[in-house]
Order: C-alpha cells, then sequence, then structure tokens
C-alpha cells in the first residue's frame, strides 16, 4: 500500500497521532483503508458490510492505543480484526439468514467464448472482489483478497489465517491459475 | 479435478511463480498480454476509494476521539450485549453457587457438624438443645432405629398399654417419650397421668415392665424419670407406700379387684414374661441388663416379690 499510503515514516507518525485522538490522522487512516476493508467485506458479506466495516473501526480506535509496529503490520492487524468480525457475523447470522446471490454477480462473470477487456477494464473494485469470490473457492478467494486489498505478503497472510506460508503459496497459485483460466481462457500461456 | 482442469495444464503453460507475484504486486501491467484480463481485474480491485466507500467517517473519527464505544451507525455489537449480559448473568450466578457450596462445605469442616439430608427436623432440634446425656443417647438410639417415636423403654410401655389399658398407658408413652426426646420444657412442664385415678393399674403395669428391663432408678425425682413413673413415685410416698407396695393391689396376678383381669386376660403373661413377648428382645435389652437388680433390690420380677404380696 506504500503506492497510495505511507511510507514507515510517515506512518510512524500518523499512528501516534492517531494514538492521541487526531482527527487528521484518524481520516489518513480511514481514507487508506476503508475502501479496501469494504472490498474485502462486501465480496463476502454484500449485505452486512457496513455493519461489520463499523465494528472494525471502533475495534481499531477501541485498541489503537496498545498497537505497535510497522505500516505492514497494522494493514496486517487490520485485516485480523476484520476477518474476525466476519466470523462473528457469519456464526450469528447462519441460522436466520437466506441469502440469495445477487443476480450482477453472475453478469460479472465473462463467458469463455467472451472475455472483453473492456468489460473487465471498467469493473469496479467491488465488482472485482465480487468476481473473485464468486470464481472461487473460499480459501482461494480469501487469500487473493487479502494479498491484493491488505497488500499482506504471504507470510503475512499466513499469519492472518492461521496457515502455513506453504498453504498460503499453493493456495494463491492455485487462485491464480483458475482465474486466469477463466478470465483469460485459453489464451493464456505463460513463460 | 475435471477433464478439463487436467487438460488445461497440458495445453498451457502454467503460470510462474513469478508472474503470480508481480501480477498480485501490480507490476505486470502492459508486460503480460497473455493474463491482461486477470491484471486488469486485480488493479480495479485497488482502484482508488469511491466516494460512497468513504461513509461513515465522521462516526469512526469520532470513536478514535472519543477513545471508542459509541456504536457507528448500523453496527450490529448492540445485538450482542444481550448475550454478554445473559451470559455474564448466568456465570454470576454460578459463581456465587459455587463460593456459597465451598463456604458451607468450610464452616462444616471447621465446625465438624455436616448436615445431613436423612436426619429429621426433630433431631437436629434435639442436637441444638444440649440435651442431658442419657436423653442424647436415647435420641441416637431412636435415629438408628430409623424411627424418632420407638425406643426400647417405648416399645416397653406400648406393649404394657396394649395387654392392659391403653388408654392409660398411651399417656405414659407419651411423656416417656417427651423426656426421652429431651426436651426439658415438656418433660418439666408435663403433668402426667394421676396414679391415683384410673390410670393406676396402667402405670403400674408398666412400671413393673420398666422395672425388669429398666436401668434407672424410675422412683427417683430425677429429670430423667419418665413423668409417668414420678407421678406413680410420688402417689406411693403419699400413700406412705413403695411404688411396689401401692402397686401390689394393681398388678395384675396380685388382686382380683385388677381392672380387666380374668382367667383368660392376656395380662396374665404379664410385658416382658411372655416367651413370644418382643418386648423380651427389644433393642437394647440386655439379658443381664440392669432389670436383674430391680429397684427394691430384687432380682425378680416386681409382681412376684411386691411387697406386700400376700
Amino acid at each position: 500500500m506504500t503506492s497510495s499510503g505511507f511510507d514507515e515514516t510517515s506512518f510512524a507518525d500518523v499512528l501516534a497521532a492517531a494514538q492521541r485522538g487526531d482527527e487528521r490522522a484518524a481520516q489518513s487512516l480511514f481514507v487508506q483503508l476503508q475502501p479496501r476493508l469494504l472490498r474485502f467485506l462486501k465480496a463476502h458479506e454484500p449485505r452486512a458490510a457496513d455493519d461489520i466495516a463499523a465494528e472494525v473501526w471502533l475495534a481499531v480506535a477501541t485498541r489503537i492505543t496498545q498497537f505497535e509496529g510497522t505500516w505492514a503490520d497494522f494493514r496486517a492487524w487490520f485485516f485480523t480484526i476484520a476477518r474476525r468480525r466476519l466470523a462473528d457475523h457469519r456464526r450469528t447470522a447462519v441460522r436466520r439468514r437466506t441469502d440469495v446471490v445477487e443476480a450482477e454477480v453472475f453478469e460479472l462473470r465473462p463467458g469463455r467464448d467472451n472475455p472483453e477487456q473492456a468489460a473487465l477494464d471498467s469493473l469496479s473494485g467491488q465488482d472485482a472482489a465480487r468476481l473473485i469470490t464468486s470464481s472461487l473457492s473460499g480459501d482461494q478467494a480469501e487469500v487473493l483478497l487479502l494479498r491484493l486489498l491488505g497488500d499482506l505478503d504471504v507470510d503475512q497472510v499466513a499469519g492472518v489465517m492461521q496457515r502455513t506460508p506453504n498453504w498460503v503459496r499453493v493456495t494463491q497459485h492455485r487462485a491464480i491459475r483458475n482465474l486466469a483460466r477463466l478470465i483469460d481462457g485459453e489464451i493464456v500461456v505463460i513463460r | 479435478m475435471s477433464d478439463y482442469d487436467d487438460l488445461y495444464d497440458v495445453t498451457n503453460t502454467p503460470i510462474s511463480d513469478e508472474l503470480a507475484e508481480q501480477l498480485l504486486s501490480g507490476t505486470t501491467r502492459g508486460h503480460a498480454a497473455s493474463v491482461a484480463g486477470l491484471d486488469a481485474v486485480f488493479h480495479s480491485l485497488r482502484a482508488p476509494a469511491d466516494p460512497a466507500e468513504l461513509r461513515g467517517m465522521e462516526a469512526a473519527v469520532t470513536a478514535f476521539q472519543g477513545g471508542v464505544v459509541t456504536p457507528i451507525a448500523g453496527s450490529s455489537s448492540s445485538r450482542r450485549r444481550p448475550m454478554l449480559k445473559k451470559l455474564l448473568t448466568t456465570k454470576a450466578i454460578a459463581t456465587i453457587g459455587a463460593v456459597t457450596l465451598v463456604s458451607a462445605g468450610a464452616a462444616a469442616a471447621a465446625t465438624g457438624t455436616v448436615p445431613s439430608p436423612f436426619a429429621s427436623d426433630r433431631a437436629r432440634e434435639v442436637t441444638a438443645q444440649h440435651v442431658p446425656d442419657v436423653a442424647r443417647d436415647n435420641v441416637a438410639k431412636q435415629l438408628d432405629d430409623d424411627d424418632g417415636a420407638t425406643t426400647t423403654e417405648a416399645t416397653t410401655s406400648t406393649e404394657a398399654a396394649t395387654t392392659t389399658d391403653a388408654a392409660t398407658t398411651t399417656e405414659a408413652t407419651e411423656a416417656t417419650e417427651a423426656t426421652e426426646a429431651g426436651d426439658d420444657s415438656l418433660a418439666s412442664e408435663a403433668v402426667g397421668p394421676d396414679a391415683t385415678g384410673p390410670a393406676k393399674f396402667g402405670l403400674c403395669t408398666a412400671f413393673a415392665a420398666h422395672s425388669k428391663h429398666g436401668d434407672e432408678d424410675v422412683t427417683s425425682s430425677s429429670i430423667d424419670v419418665p413423668v409417668a413413673f414420678r407421678n406413680l413415685a410420688d402417689a406411693a410416698a403419699a400413700a406412705g407406700q413403695t411404688v411396689d407396695q401401692f402397686c401390689a393391689d394393681a398388678t395384675p396376678g396380685n388382686s382380683d379387684a385388677a381392672p380387666g383381669h380374668s382367667d383368660d386376660n392376656p395380662s396374665a403373661t404379664a410385658p416382658g414374661h411372655s416367651d413370644d413377648n418382643p418386648s423380651g428382645t427389644a433393642p437394647g435389652h440386655s439379658q443381664h441388663g440392669p432389670a436383674d437388680i430391680a429397684p427394691g433390690g430384687s432380682d425378680k420380677n416386681p409382681s412376684e416379690s411386691a411387697p406386700g404380696k400376700p
């Protein structure tokens, strides 16, 4: 996320200010992380994403004074909280919910005979996230989303998902291959 | 893995780890046309924020400034609070119960008194009153017999009542039980039957049986002596006689005028004298007990060696 966010020095300043309750520091963190958080959550729970995001920020605001680490560490911590809140929501909602898949998700899936690059280029962030989750298994989608939205490396994803780094590598490779097969079809010829 | 998956690996060169990392880091754009679609999806995923995605910033900032706790709009955390409250309540009750049990157990261990759910209320009352040792022993016997109203002596009295005058001896039995139960106030306040009246025969019959098997001087004024026997002793003293003399004309077999007396009267086999009389083998009865040296120094049945016997 260094391309769109903080370097380590600036992050240290922002973190210290946010821990003091500084408004601008809090806004900076929110602008950097909220869009990616919402995409991550809407990819899994489109209807409850806003509620879960609110809980995540409450948790972050509550505990940020105890946090110590780098910007990368902060992102890993942030998405760990998000993942746990998502799990909490699913645990409590699974018995009472009948959530249908929205029609637009299917519309997003390109047919193998019509991989229109223009259509893919026009995808919004949330559309892209939902395309991934609707095309891959749960673990594969989660690994890709954490790596892409959280800018987490393999070891960090392994920590968030409580898996081994090797499991993450294998899973992400399968995810990319499956997604490439679906999106780019038979033109995928690499190396 | 389907047939298509198998063919895919044959007909397509697998994506290398290096390219995978380039895709994930967003550094392949324009350099990997074969995965352009995938690359476009990944870039879309990392697109800058849409204004709609930044709603709720004020609430988040407020949470930071307030050090937390006010739920942001739409937060579902309120759903968990009742559960947390319920859980805390349940745990609190369980904890209080456990502490109470432990405390009660510790107190019982310290005092050496462990409440028994099988002890009767009567026994607990008696225990709490520091009754005389003899009375406490009687209570213990009662508990051993699983019947708080039956003792050896009470049984003897009851037998006497059965064979003679039930109405009279019932009073004696009640008085006896009151004393045996260690109820000092009841024993001291009890009037008991009038030994000079119709109860004389029953009392004398019970006295005869008691003297044979009893282990205490029933003519004494001790609080441990049943009030009925004390009345009998008092009546005998008032007449200037011993109890045996006083009962001489009332004991079955010694008086033709004895109430209910006849040749086939069961009282001819006085209590304690029948071979099959349960009172002869009543609980706690000893063949070599003090009854053999009954009051008056006689080693015989009082009814047989009663003073004044013709």
